[in-house]
């Protein structure tokens, strides 16, 4: 390097010297190692993916060449709608909306009540707790397992027997039933499903200053008005938050479909379904469309819950 | 968020109950002993089955051990196989995979969580939008491209699969942001007016003081990953773990001059991730309840 360039490059390191002290070069340098390695498999790992995937939402393989094409969007379209089609969407649609519905509208109140009832100090809640909080650390795998065991009759599993005990008809393997499947699987979800909650709002509950409580107590509120009307605004930031989560994974959720059914006998969902097309190594053009769709409806739906909950109580300081 | 004092607790039953809440408290007494029992009755009977003679459960399922068939246990380690993984390699596929990916995780959120709670940069604030956005808003249908990208990588049935944990996950990320948001930077400050460095306060003071919820969160973590099935199965499906080798053997003709050792099995792979949680249970709970979602 002649002196010449040296002299430059030295006044033009000191002039970004002067700009930009040399505290905050190195706390820039400092922020640069940290976020380098996660920002580079951030770009690799999501963005790259995801616009590819989103891209694929427009392209189709026709003769080994990728072309740009709406051609997917039409057989979603026909999937959904026609009856006969090689995807039933319509099916695999509503199985998708009664297991939101059945984790929002079953599974979420249950938790909160149950919790309720544990924070009270029911006798024997010591018990209790230990029993509803363990499913959460045993694997889905076990638990539907176990559970597809317990309705197959060639097994003498205990609920095929409780099913003759009762009807003294013959039980039918209500996991390979069509008309049972969709049934059994919502049950396991809200029977296994509660675990999480509790745990969730049971820490939130316990937070609750005491003082609080003893006021209510002391205003003879009941069960009901202090669970309502004191309990739940108290621990809304956790209500919230389960909600727009659970909403956001409104389409992304395949629980325990691939344990239970494989999606079948009328059990799929979009997300297994997504799921199904991978193991399968079918090309990504359909799925991708398909999740794409989907994409497209959940956002708004999302924000539309986090604002909806951000109205319900203004958040509560304490 | 103050810290509330638990010498309160016995004040939750300052009031003696009504009678009408007498009645509500009974019933969900009732309601809560026969969910219970589901439990209770569902392991108890696994345990059962895994006492019993191999052939005999397959002639009477219903019936009781009649001699307690403990060498099942041992013997399902080598009886169980799935191609040529026995009991023993899923654990020790359990064990790296589960462990690598939540130190991985941790460590990434823990020092991404610091940095943007710490230094507010117009880079750090859009980074923390940037996870609240992914995190509410999944690209859905994007696992196809993915999958070719781990392949075209060569991440697919590789340990180096760990790699795609380098970014944490949004909720340990989240988690970790309101444990530095809360610590006071008068630490750090001190630190600073003695000449430490940006790395020297973050390595010295700030990380070790995460150290509780770190485990907290790593042991919730390790046992999400020790349980998980459908990552393994679909991006390691040659090495398989406890969840998925149980999940495939399942589905293999053997099973049916098995069930006993496979129950052994079942009950064997939940009793190290009960040990663990039972070990830090009031370390967990402390640290990793969920607040709000803001921003």
């Amino acid at each position: 390097m002649t002196n010449n360039k040296k002299s430059a490059l030295k006044t033009c390191l000191s002039k970004i010297g002067k700009n930009f002290g040399k505290e905050e070069l190195q706390k820039h340098l400092f922020l640069f190692t940290i976020f380098l390695i996660p920002m580079a498999a951030f770009f690799v790992f999501w963005l790259y993916v995801n616009l590819q995937s989103i891209l694929n939402a427009f392209r189709v393989e026709s003769n080994g060449e990728v072309i740009w094409s709406f051609i997917n969007w039409k057989y979603f379209w026909e999937d959904l709608t026609r009856s006969g089609s090689m995807v039933d969407m319509a099916l695999i649609l509503r199985n998708t909306l009664i297991f939101f519905f059945t984790n929002v509208g079953v599974i979420l109140p249950i938790s909160f009540i149950f919790s309720y009832f544990l924070y009270k100090k029911i006798a024997g809640y010591k018990f209790y707790r230990v029993v509803f909080f363990a499913p959460n650390l045993i694997s889905a795998a076990v638990l539907a397992l176990l559970y597809k065991f317990m309705l197959n009759p060639s097994l003498g599993g205990t609920i095929t027997k409780l099913y003759t005990l009762f009807t003294g008809q013959v039980s039918p393997n209500f996991l390979m039933d069509e008309r049972y499947a969709m049934t059994a699987v919502v049950a396991y979800c809200i029977w296994t499903g509660l675990s999480v909650n509790l745990v969730l709002f049971n820490g939130a509950m316990e937070r609750v200053p005491i003082e609080i409580i003893e006021a209510v107590q002391l205003d003879g509120a009941g069960v009901w008005r202090e669970l309502f009307n004191i309990i739940l605004p108290m621990i809304w930031p956790t209500v919230s938050t389960l909600l727009v989560t659970t909403t956001s994974g409104l389409f992304m959720a395949s629980g325990p479909l691939l344990l239970l059914t494989g999606g079948a006998y009328g059990t799929n969902t979009i997300s297994f379904w997504i799921y199904q097309q991978v193991q399968a190594q079918v090309a990504p053009y359909y799925p991708a469309t398909v999740g794409f769709i989907f994409t497209l409806v959940g956002v708004p739906i999302v924000l539309g819950v986090k604002k909806l909950t951000e109205k319900v109580f203004t958040e509560v300081q304490y | 968020m103050e810290k509330i004092s638990l010498k309160g607790k016995k004040g939750l039953n300052l009031r003696r109950r009504s009678n009408n809440e007498k009645v509500i408290f009974a019933i969900v007494f009732v309601v809560f002993f026969l969910y219970a029992g589901t439990y209770v009755f569902t392991f108890g009977w696994a345990f059962l089955v895994s006492m019993r003679e191999k052939l005999e459960f397959i002639h009477d399922p219903f019936a009781l051990p009649v001699v307690w068939h403990f060498e099942n246990y041992v013997e399902a380690f080598k009886a169980l196989k799935v191609g040529d993984a026995n009991l023993f390699v899923m654990f020790f596929n359990t064990i790296w995979y589960a462990g690598g990916a939540t130190v991985i995780g941790v460590i990434a959120s823990n020092v991404l969580a610091y940095a943007v709670a710490k230094y507010k940069t117009v880079f750090t604030k859009f980074y923390y939008a940037l996870t609240i956005f992914i995190m509410l808003i999944p690209i859905i249908g994007a696992l196809p491209q993915q999958y070719v990208l781990y392949d075209n990588l060569g991440l697919i049935d590789s340990p180096l699969f760990l790699i795609t944990y380098v970014g944490g996950t949004a909720y340990q990320f989240i988690l970790f942001h309101g444990f530095y948001a809360g610590v006071s930077d008068s630490y750090a400050e001190a630190a600073k007016v003695d000449g430490a460095g940006h790395y020297t306060i973050m390595f010295k003071i700030m990380i070790p003081m995460s150290v509780p919820m770190s485990i907290a969160l790593g042991i919730i973590t390790f046992i999400g990953y020790w349980n998980d099935y459908m990552t393994v199965l679909l991006f390691l499906p040659n090495f398989p773990t406890l969840a998925t080798g149980l999940y495939l053997f399942q589905t293999q003709p053997e099973i049916r001059s098995h069930y006993p050792l496979y129950y052994a099995a079942i009950i064997m792979s939940t009793i190290p991730i009960i040990v663990l949680y039972a070990s830090f249970q009031n370390m967990i709970m402390k640290n990793t309840v969920a607040g709000g979602l803001k921003g």
